[in-house]
């Protein structure tokens, strides 16, 4: 659905993407992952065609970006990081407006129909300077799907919201996933794209990691442990708990063991049969995956670490 | 291209300019101030004075009699015309370095630019918001400016006189939408290119001078030959 080969995009001397290579599937939710001026606002920008790539390969939807860019546009539903709306017109102005440029039949059912979805109706004729910042979010989301797209570009869905504007936004991102829609999604919040996202591109001007979150886990982080919290830690427990066959490290911290393995829900029971049997109280056994956070984190230091002993 | 798109960023941009007293309340105000205040002074203060620095070689294709007469008429026909510049230029060269620059400050442009209309039909939507705004303001001030002058000036003309000759129907229909046009191109070319709407107003300020060479070229093309 999505296609990016060699992506590269410079602002002057100031390269904001290079190389940049990844594919989101039909009706798959991707998350675009990256510290500030990592290149995801760019990336969404030459998706939607605001902006051309300087190199590389982008197809949107069948359409090169770069020889059909109105096909492109009319198949993509863009929310961009700020809001953008027009202040000084109501909510059903802004929509019909949209709604003509793309070319919507019908586009005062379309809008209502859309409106009632995100339960906004009654602030249909409302001016857009009046309503709250979550308010606008979400007739911006209405105006990103007037024209019924199948892929949608999210810079920063919840960015500045409340909580529970920010849960409606994620709940409303959930449904249109299932709708079967192709969602690009680029967030500064990693929970929410733990959450939300199939699969993650980490991104620092350049792709650094590339894959589903359990998989990007596994591949910087080790894999899953299981957390046993026994009453008292024995040397006996312990050596019962290494000689599992599935168990790969066995790590102590206090009255916590923390034991790596590979397919964690099977190796609980069995962890946990060795533990007691070999005298150990158990008060609460746990899995424990590393977070996206973390993950984050590990993959941008690997990053510096390789560019500092490069250079 | 379709027109459909065209209008639809034009009424667009209309309707935000209706709401926004930044844009009417000046229009407004000049369609007042030349239309009724401007002619009304000149015409008191020449009543007043009596006396008014007059070219010689003026034509006065109309038998004009007294410097009374002979004044308000060099005043209308020769000065009052470049108003019908000054005005279409100053309201729409307003809303025409607003056009891509303040989309862009507001975080519009975006949205406009991820839409599936080409760029001549966004430019010429843009154009089609600024131009209409300005022309209508020249003709209002026209349409004031006629009953204005004549009601006051009666009788020192012995009856209506304003406005005189072929000229007056091509400057008001031809040269002020042409020079609008012009004015409104160049602004929103600027404004699609510069930051914010403050650098697309201070470019578009170059505008004026064609005018100021036309003021300049009435001064001189009479000016040597005072009464």
């Amino acid at each position: 659905m999505i296609e990016v080969r060699g992506l590269t995009k410079a602002y002057g001397e100031n390269v904001a993407v290079q190389d940049l290579s990844f594919s989101v599937r039909e009706g798959e939710t991707f998350g675009l992952l990256g510290p500030n001026g990592a290149g995801k606002t760019t990336t969404i920008r030459i998706l939607a065609c605001i902006i051309p790539p300087d190199s590389g390969k982008i197809v949107v939807n069948g359409y090169n970006v770069v020889e059909d860019p109105l096909l492109v546009k009319a198949g993509v539903g863009l929310l961009p990081e700020r809001i953008s709306l027009y202040e000084r017109l109501t909510v059903m102005e802004n929509l019909l407006f949209f709604a003509r440029l793309y070319g919507v039949e019908e586009p005062a059912l379309r809008i209502k129909e859309l409106l009632n979805k995100l339960e906004i109706q009654d602030r249909a004729d409302e001016l857009v300077s009046k309503l709250s910042k979550g308010l606008k979010q979400r007739v911006s989301i209405v105006r990103a799907l007037l024209h019924d797209p199948p892929v949608l570009l999210l810079d920063e869905p919840t960015s500045g919201l409340d909580p529970i504007s920010a849960e409606v936004m994620r709940s409303l991102v959930r449904d249109l996933s299932t709708q079967g829609r192709t969602i690009l999604l680029s967030s500064h919040n990693l929970w929410e794209v733990q959450q939300l996202c199939n699969r993650v591109a980490v991104i620092n001007t350049r792709l650094l990691a590339l894959g589903s979150v359990d998989e990007l886990s596994e591949k910087f982080l080790g894999p899953p442990k299981v957390r046993l919290l026994l009453e008292e830690v024995r040397k006996e427990v312990l050596e019962a708990i290494q000689s599992v066959n599935s168990v790969i490290t066995v790590e102590r911290r206090d009255k916590e063991i923390l034991i790596g393995v590979k397919d964690p829900e099977k190796a609980v029971p069995v962890i946990s049969e060795a533990a007691i049997r070999a005298g150990g109280r158990i008060l609460e056994v746990s899995v424990v995956r590393p977070g996206l956070e973390e993950l984050f984190v590990r993959v941008l230091k690997d990053e510096m670490g390789q560019d500092s002993s490069g250079g | 291209m379709r027109w459909d798109r065209i209008l639809a960023v034009a009424r667009k941009d209309w309707r935000e300019a209706m709401r926004g007293t930044w844009i009417i309340a000046p229009s407004v105000f000049l369609v007042a101030y030349f239309g009724v205040v401007l002619p009304a002074i000149l015409i008191y203060a020449a009543k007043a004075t009596g006396e008014v620095f007059i070219p010689v070689n003026i034509p006065f294709p109309i038998r004009v009699e007294g410097d009374l007469a002979r004044s308000l008429y060099f005043a209308f026909q020769a000065v009052i015309p470049l108003i019908f510049l000054v005005i279409p230029l100053a309201v729409s060269t307003i809303l025409a370095a607003d056009g891509f620059a303040g989309e862009r400050e507001r975080g519009t442009l975006e949205l406009l630019l991820a839409a599936p209309l080409d760029e001549r039909e966004l430019l010429l939507g843009k154009v089609l918001a600024a131009l209409v705004p300005g022309v209508v303001s020249s003709w209002a001030t026209f349409l004031l400016m006629v009953p204005t002058v004549n009601l006051l000036s009666s009788d020192i003309f012995n009856g209506p006189w304003f406005p005189l000759g072929p000229e007056w129907i091509i400057v008001i229909f031809l040269i002020s939408p042409l020079y609008s046009f012009l004015a409104v191109a160049i602004t929103c070319a600027l404004s699609s290119k510069v930051r914010n709407v403050k650098e697309a107003q201070q470019g578009a300020g170059i505008l004026i001078v064609p005018l100021l060479i036309v003021v300049l070229a009435q001064v001189f093309w009479g000016g040597g030959s005072g009464r």
